[in-house]
């Protein structure tokens, strides 16, 4: 009897943790900022599972509870800035109710890290968020489209829920269009960062054209890993164990 | 894994009346928990250079473009530091590489550059402690397909208590601010 219970709950656990990830195949895209001295050409990512949706600001409520050394009153300074958790009201508590499902934000590099190793998970590298947003080139253009119509829009008071944006090719939602999203690796260099490197660098962008692109890189090369903002969160991903 | 806990707390478990260390602040660095190795493979966290001032760059040595540039800046500060500052300075270099900067050659590449390592330290560490350090410091780089690193130079001056005080960005600087920062932590 108690072995059944136990596998019983065992599958329930599996299956709502495993729900909310979906694996991304292995496949090659080309990097908007190709490495100047390897051949310019594409980039193979492995095989990864990635989260569904972006973290929730319930999921990271669950996160503080275990860990108390992320909550807002107890962060270090020098691990997220003094926004961090800035729409919580306490905490334990968001300021809305509303906020449930929606992405969790005004966090740090630091905490979103944490919020994903404390799960088995990691923070996306570049290439892995890269290759699951290009999506193999689906629907791009309309992508492009929306997404510049999301630049030009003032930040909601309230955060939509997830899963309010497109779902892609790959089965995964809101990955342009809800909020920014940190990366593992965000503080790789870019093109345009030359004078104070060592090393010959990235080359120029594949496409002067791609605005979109343009500005989402610049936003990950403005940031600081303690900065918390309004409208940047994160999702994690998982290796695939071979 | 950073679910660091206070520096303190791991003085408890004895049972023996130890004085409990102050708190590290939360503005320093030391609240990244890694481990690292040094060159002599001693393995040790960043908070060991806690209560001296600590000046810090990132380099690989099989850098044969600009990283030697480092070194010989961090040295100008030694140079232009007072006996007394000189005295408690600690030297920290930490490097990008851990599978080609194992301790043996980090230890091989001070001997090389004439370090004396009662005041500098060479870290060999996980690519996650790199990328952390790195994320703290606001150091960008990368490594690229040759195995090269594409990076920035910063040599960062840390207070006595590992906060950052003074960023001396770019190769070949005046060391005079970053001397001068280091001096001040000593009155």
């Amino acid at each position: 009897m108690r072995s059944w219970a136990f596998l019983i709950f065992l599958a329930g656990s599996l299956a709502t943790a495993e729900n909310k990830m979906v694996q991304v195949p292995a496949g090659t895209y080309t990097p908007f900022y190709p490495d100047k001295e390897a051949a310019s050409g594409p980039v193979h990512v492995e095989s990864f599972f990635m989260d569904v949706y972006p973290v929730t600001n319930d999921e990271y409520l669950q996160f503080v509870k275990h860990y108390p050394q992320w909550r807002k009153s107890k962060i270090k300074r020098a691990l997220a800035d003094p926004h961090y958790l800035k729409n919580w009201k306490r905490d334990l508590q968001f300021s809305d109710s509303k906020m449930t499902n929606s992405p969790i934000t005004f966090v740090s590099w630091f905490s979103a890290k944490a919020y994903c190793e404390s799960s088995g998970k990691t923070l996306p590298t570049v290439d892995q968020w890269e290759y699951a947003a290009y999506d193999n080139g689906r629907s791009e253009k309309e992508l492009k489209e929306r997404v510049l119509k999301w630049y030009s829009e003032p930040n909601p008071r309230n955060l939509p829920h997830v899963g309010s944006t497109e779902k892609n090719g790959f089965g995964i939602y809101d990955l342009q269009g809800l909020i920014w999203e940190w990366v593992y690796d965000f503080n790789s260099p870019t093109g345009g960062e030359s004078g104070a490197f060592c090393g010959a660098g990235a080359g120029s962008a594949k496409d002067s054209r791609d605005y979109v692109s343009y500005m989402r890189f610049a936003f990950r090369s403005s940031l600081k890993g303690s900065y918390t903002t309004a409208n940047l969160g994160f999702r994690c991903v998982k290796e695939v164990t071979k | 894994m950073l679910l660091g806990f206070p520096a303190y707390s791991h003085h408890h478990h004895r049972g023996q009346a130890e004085e409990v260390p102050k708190p590290v602040l939360g503005e320093s660095i030391y609240n990244l928990n890694s481990s690292w190795k040094n060159q002599e493979n001693q393995e040790m966290k960043l908070s060991a250079f806690r209560s001296q001032p600590v000046i810090m760059a990132m380099i690989y040595t099989s850098c044969r473009d600009v990283c030697p540039l480092t070194i010989l800046d961090m040295q100008r500060i030694e140079k232009g530091l007072s006996e007394k500052a000189r005295d408690k300075a600690r030297f920290v270099v930490v490097s990008f590489d851990p599978e080609k900067d194992s301790p043996q050659k980090l230890a091989e590449y001070g001997k090389a550059h004439g370090l004396d390592f009662k005041k500098w330290t060479l870290l060999n560490g996980s690519a996650e402690a790199v990328r952390e350090l790195a994320a703290i410091l606001d150091v960008r780089y990368k490594k690229l397909k040759t195995s090269d690193f594409e990076h920035s130079n910063i040599i960062t001056i840390l207070d006595r208590e590992g906060v950052i005080k003074y960023q001396q960005v770019g190769l070949s600087q005046d060391p005079k601010k970053s001397i001068d920062t280091v001096e001040s932590q000593l009155h």
